[in-house]
């Protein structure tokens, strides 16, 4: 049961990992898209 | 009539029997250089960590044999505790800084030490492109320490545990009680640290070796990236910071660990614990969503109405990154301190500022006002507005998301907004004192003022190893107050009072 539990907890914590890059990637591709706009109707 | 109460011989004991064992565990954190330093037989540098080692470990030490004490503390002894806990630590810090002979004075040195342990990056190094390999590990391990909370580590490692660590932990600003034991959320902090050490290491390392390092080379940048950019420092082996890879994925993994950084370990809690639902409702991801957005746009307006850049690559790699150092408190920069002041135009400053004082998220290694007294700020402001307009029998009430849904109460809003204020009041006195010297105008003194006492670090140019003695134990008070946010350095100032002029004990 132990063996299990701390599996799940790994698995949580790994996909908390990568939710935490993917929200990073997110707010980078917003941040590019809101320059790429800018750029376009400002020149 | 006075009412205070004189602190005894005993409240002292307490206080320095845990300021020894900060000291010890600094001590412990100075050997890893000197260690470095014998293997890379950097021997002026080894002889500097074993003194300063050898100093702090004979004070805890002795704080440890005399003064040893099974007393509860109380929140007032915490707060000392704290305030002094990161002054001594700066202070001893900084010996074998000075020992190593590359700051103009003590009081360099200090500014360094301090600069590092509050995770500002603000430097007045001499010739940093030539500093020993082991000099430059220990700023950015430093920067480690300070921003997983040198108290943290060290009543993690020697404590007994209980309840009494908790107002050691509150004073550090970081109220968030994630787990209901402290020791087990000292854990969980070194165990979300650990995991990005690796992962954040591992990119960093793969995207330098691509820019064409050698793999000693990218293993030593890639660790002392991770430590400056993951615990929102932003200290950086070359003078030139970010721009001396000229890699956009460098920079890309650095973005992305600055914002990991400056995410409160209550959120990463969260996501660890399968909830990301609570990233998205929590009142201060929403506040910084809200300024930041705003911000970028007016960086972005800024930079294409003054001509700075013009496509899309330079706009995002320049201003986007610069506006993320500055929310996530780290201080990496992408372009040279004076562009700020000849190139930037006016608007686009004035937002990194604004982003600066803002800062990133309670509860994790960055600075500034924070998110949540932002949101709870404009939320104080919604709420006396709907009292002023609805029926005086009316009953308002504001709530929040932060956890849970929160009413939102005076005793709230008072504390956020009086932090603000002070903090507000920090950054103009910073600028007038810099003003006084004559040598620089209010756009450097306030943009530099506001990075150290957001302790952020992106400098305009004000803070190098030439500027003036005054101006640097100002920023260097700045740092301090900014790190602590006031409250545990208004509980030393009032003890110290009461030492002076309080009641002795019944």
């Amino acid at each position: 049961v132990n063996d299990e539990r701390r599996e799940s907890r790994l698995r949580q914590g790994a996909q908390g990992t990568l939710f935490m890059i993917g929200l990073g990637l997110a707010i980078c591709l917003a941040g590019l898209l809101v320059a790429a706009l800018m750029v376009r109707v400002m020149t | 009539v006075s009412i205070i109460l004189r602190p005894g011989a005993d409240d002292l004991r307490l206080i320095g029997f845990y300021l020894g064992k900060v000291l010890l565990g600094l001590g412990l954190v100075m050997l890893v250089p000197a260690v470095v330093a014998l293997g890379m037989q950097e021997w002026n540098s080894a002889s500097a960590f074993v003194i300063g080692a050898s100093l702090a470990i004979a004070a805890g030490a002795a704080s440890d044999a005399r003064l040893a004490t099974r007393r509860p503390l109380t929140w007032a002894h915490g707060m000392v505790i704290v305030a002094l806990a990161w002054l001594v630590g700066a202070i001893f810090a900084a010996i074998p800084m000075y020992l190593s002979g590359r700051f103009s004075d003590p009081l360099g040195a200090l500014f360094e030490a301090m600069s590092a342990l509050t995770t500002t990056g603000m430097s007045v190094i001499h010739d940093l492109d030539h500093t020993p390999v082991s000099e430059d590990f220990y700023r950015h391990l430093l920067q480690f320490a300070g921003g997983q909370g040198i108290v943290i580590v060290v009543l993690s490692l020697f404590a007994a545990g209980g309840a009494r660590i908790a107002t050691l932990y509150a004073a550090e600003a970081r109220e968030e009680r994630i787990l209901p034991n402290f020791i087990r959320t000292a854990r969980f902090i070194f165990l979300v640290a650990g995991t990005f050490l690796v992962l954040g290491t591992a990119a960093l390392y793969v995207s330098l070796l691509v820019a064409g390092f050698t793999p000693t080379r990218a293993f030593y940048h890639a660790i002392n990236l991770f430590f400056a950019s993951f615990d929102t420092g932003g200290f950086s082996v070359m003078q030139s910071s970010m721009m001396y890879y000229h890699s956009i994925s460098v920079e890309i993994v650095v973005m992305l660990l600055m914002l990991a950084g400056t995410m409160s370990f209550g959120l990463h809690f969260a996501l660890w614990n399968g909830n990301p639902r609570e990233v998205f409702r929590h009142i201060e991801t929403r506040t910084l969503a809200v300024t930041s957005s705003l911000l970028f746009l007016g960086v972005c307006f800024g930079l294409l109405r003054a001509g700075t850049y013009d496509g899309v690559e330079a706009v995002f790699r320049k201003g986007f990154f610069t506006l993320v150092s500055a929310v996530s408190s780290t201080g990496h920069q992408v372009n040279a301190g004076e562009t700020f002041l000849t190139d930037w135009g006016t608007l686009a400053p004035a937002a990194i500022v604004a982003a600066m004082a803002i800062g990133g998220m309670a509860s994790s290694t960055s600075g500034g006002i924070k998110g949540i007294r932002v949101g709870l700020a404009f939320k104080t402001l919604v709420h006396d507005i709907r009292r002023l307009l609805l029926p005086e029998a009316a009953l308002v009430v504001t709530t929040y998301h932060a956890g849970k849904r929160r009413i939102l109460r005076d005793e709230v809003s008072r504390a956020a907004t009086t932090v603000l204020l002070l903090f507000v009041v920090t950054y103009l006195v910073g600028a007038v004192v810099g003003l006084a010297y004559g040598e620089f105008d209010i756009t450097q003194t306030l943009f530099e003022s506001v990075s150290v006492g957001s302790n952020i670090g992106i400098s305009i140019g004000v803070v190098s190893p030439e500027m003036p003695d005054g101006l640097m134990l100002v920023y260097t008070i700045q740092m301090w107050l900014g790190r602590l946010e006031y409250v545990a350095v208004f509980a030393l100032v009032g003890y110290l009072i009461s030492l002076a002029r309080g009641r002795a004990k019944a």
